[in-house]
């Protein structure tokens, strides 16, 4: 289980496996099981989930989204409450959507998808999952780079900086993505290693930014720790120029989605394939509460207090925030931040091109990956607009999670067959690509011409998706059975 | 012996958030608290790989 490798090894990959070193540690050796159910032998207990999703949702880039929050003119009410609220939502959609479907199938999302679209389809899945993943880990190059750029006194990029802004920039993450790619092509099991020693001092760490700002931002009790918030934290008002301003409801479908490809969007039936009880989603709070929740927080508190010194500096570099906070210890977070998570990311990434292109090797192949995500590290853009990137991440791959979860419960009911192209011998099923081509279309559609923004089209997306994929099956399951008794 | 180091760890660990909670009221100051994180991950990072991932010998 534990062993990625022997994936590429057996051309048998899932790119969509989430932190497999955390939950696959007691399986045995070599049980993969990508094309077959886990068997009742290799379940895990609740506490592999606990850690598990305790460590991964605590990244380098939650040092850049807690800002972003402030500079989109976040209140504090809006943003405590309305992020309790959200990460909510985003663990009931890990317990009752995705845990549900990967306790009683317990497949990889690659295989599930697989019975469901045919090769060739799962092909492209695994496409567009890749270039995500590497715009992903180029943001988290970005962060650790700041700590580098730190280091070295180099002129660092702006909030409103898209491009590379110096050439010292482009060294800082140039040096930072190469050592990362290179440790991911080649020692991905240390580093997944160190990553789980790391994650509980850093999840600290990011508490201890928030203790640290508090006081000097005002709070000097907990009575009138309200009255500061909302008058020298999360103040509301006006967002900065060029950022969408973020009402409560903003921040709630927000932190919904911000995990979406992984909960409706399916991507973690990988891992609770595993769970021996859905209830076991509920191990995702870990993640939303001590990671997402906390962490944005406090990540907010050190912007915050940039901005009580000097208004006139926005800009969102965690790297000296960090250091300002805590020091060595803050600066040391940001990068192994930045780098135990890149480094995941952009091995996912190499075994979703690797599927394409199984000839070449997965060492070449991370790499060259790495290299394409730390071309995409050297543009600011990716980090500053965290928020609208994670919104469309989230929206790419929702339609397959609307997908995956009808053909599970609801095809049969309407006396259609599930698991199509898996029946039908079929690579490319077109009820299940057309419902995702579709889709997006109608939700790029809803953006540009209706007025909904990004961050909610993926609500009423999932709902074209789940009836486009019965309208469409009813009518290509029937024409596929007519062509083949004719 | 793996006890001990994880007693040092659980007090490395410790000794990365409570300075910085001691500090929030205002019963430390903010270099000590940046030295003794610094010094907490120093330990956590020595002292924890000896133990975690680990599987206890017999």
């Amino acid at each position: 289980m534990n062993d990625l490798n022997n994936n590429s090894e057996n051309n048998i990959l899932d790119p969509n496996q989430s932190a497999p070193d955390q939950v696959e540690t007691s399986a045995q050796p070599g049980d993969e099981f990508e094309r077959e159910p886990v068997p009742q032998r290799s379940l895990l207990g609740f506490k592999s989930f606990i850690g598990m999703y305790a460590g991964e949702h605590c990244a380098g880039t939650e040092l850049m989204l807690g800002p972003l929050f402030l500079a989109s003119g976040a209140s504090a009410f809006n943003l405590i409450v309305g992020l309790l609220l959200g990460n909510l939502l985003a663990v009931f959609s890990w317990m009752f959507m995705t845990a549900p479907i990967a306790t009683r199938a317990r497949l990889t999302l690659y295989y599930q998808l697989e019975k469901i679209c045919g090769r060739k389809l799962v092909t492209l899945y695994n496409l567009a999952n890749g270039v995500m993943f590497c715009f992903l880990a180029g943001a988290m190059i970005t962060v650790s780079a700041t700590a580098v750029g730190l280091c070295f006194n180099i002129d660092m990029p702006g909030l409103y900086d898209y491009y590379p802004n110096s050439i010292g920039w482009v060294l800082s993450v140039f040096g930072v993505g190469l050592v990362i790619s290179v440790v991911a092509a080649y020692g991905y099991q240390t580093v997944s290693r160190f990553a789980n020693i790391a994650s509980p001092w850093m999840v600290l760490v990011f508490l201890a930014f928030g203790f640290v700002a508090l006081p000097q931002l005002g709070v000097d009790s907990f009575g009138n720790f309200w009255a500061v918030a909302n008058e020298n934290i999360w103040k509301g008002g006006e967002p900065f120029e060029g950022y969408a301003k973020f009402t409560f409801w903003h921040i709630v479908f927000w932190s919904w989605f911000c995990n979406m490809a992984m909960h409706i969007g399916m991507s973690d039936l990988s891992v609770f394939r595993f769970a021996k009880k859905s209830w076991y989603g509920i191990a995702s709070g870990a993640g939303m509460y001590v990671g997402h929740y906390f962490a944005w927080i406090s990540a907010s508190l050190l912007f915050a207090l940039q901005l009580h010194r000097n208004p006139l500096n926005q800009d969102v570099l965690p790297g000296p925030m960090a250091y300002d906070a805590a020091g060595i210890a803050g600066l040391i977070c940001v990068v192994i931040a930045g780098w135990t998570t890149a480094n995941p990311t952009i091995y996912r990434a190499g075994l979703a091109f690797q599927a394409i292109i199984p000839k070449v090797s997965r060492f070449k192949v991370t790499i060259l990956t790495g290299l394409l995500a730390t071309l995409a590290g050297m543009f600011p853009w990716f980090a500053m607009k965290l928020l609208d990137f994670v919104a469309l991440y989230g929206m790419l791959l929702m339609p397959m999670g609307a997908v995956i979860f009808v053909d599970f419960w609801l095809l049969k009911k309407f006396g259609l067959q599930s698991n199509y192209a898996e029946l039908s011998r079929m690579t490319f099923n077109w009820a299940a690509g057309l419902t995702w081509f579709l889709t997006l279309g109608t939700c790029i559609l809803l953006v540009k011409f209706a007025g909904i923004q990004i961050y909610f089209v993926s609500l009423p997306g999932w709902f074209v998706a789940a009836v486009l994929y019965v309208v469409l099956s009813k009518y290509y399951q029937q024409k596929v059975h007519q062509s083949a008794s004719a | 012996m793996r006890i001990i180091l994880q007693i040092i760890s659980w007090i490395a660990l410790a000794a990365t958030l409570v300075p910085s909670m001691l500090y929030c009221v205002g019963s430390m100051p903010l270099d000590m608290v940046k030295w003794i994180m610094l010094l907490a991950t120093i330990v956590w990072f020595a002292v924890t790989p000896f133990w975690m991932n680990r599987k206890p010998s017999a």
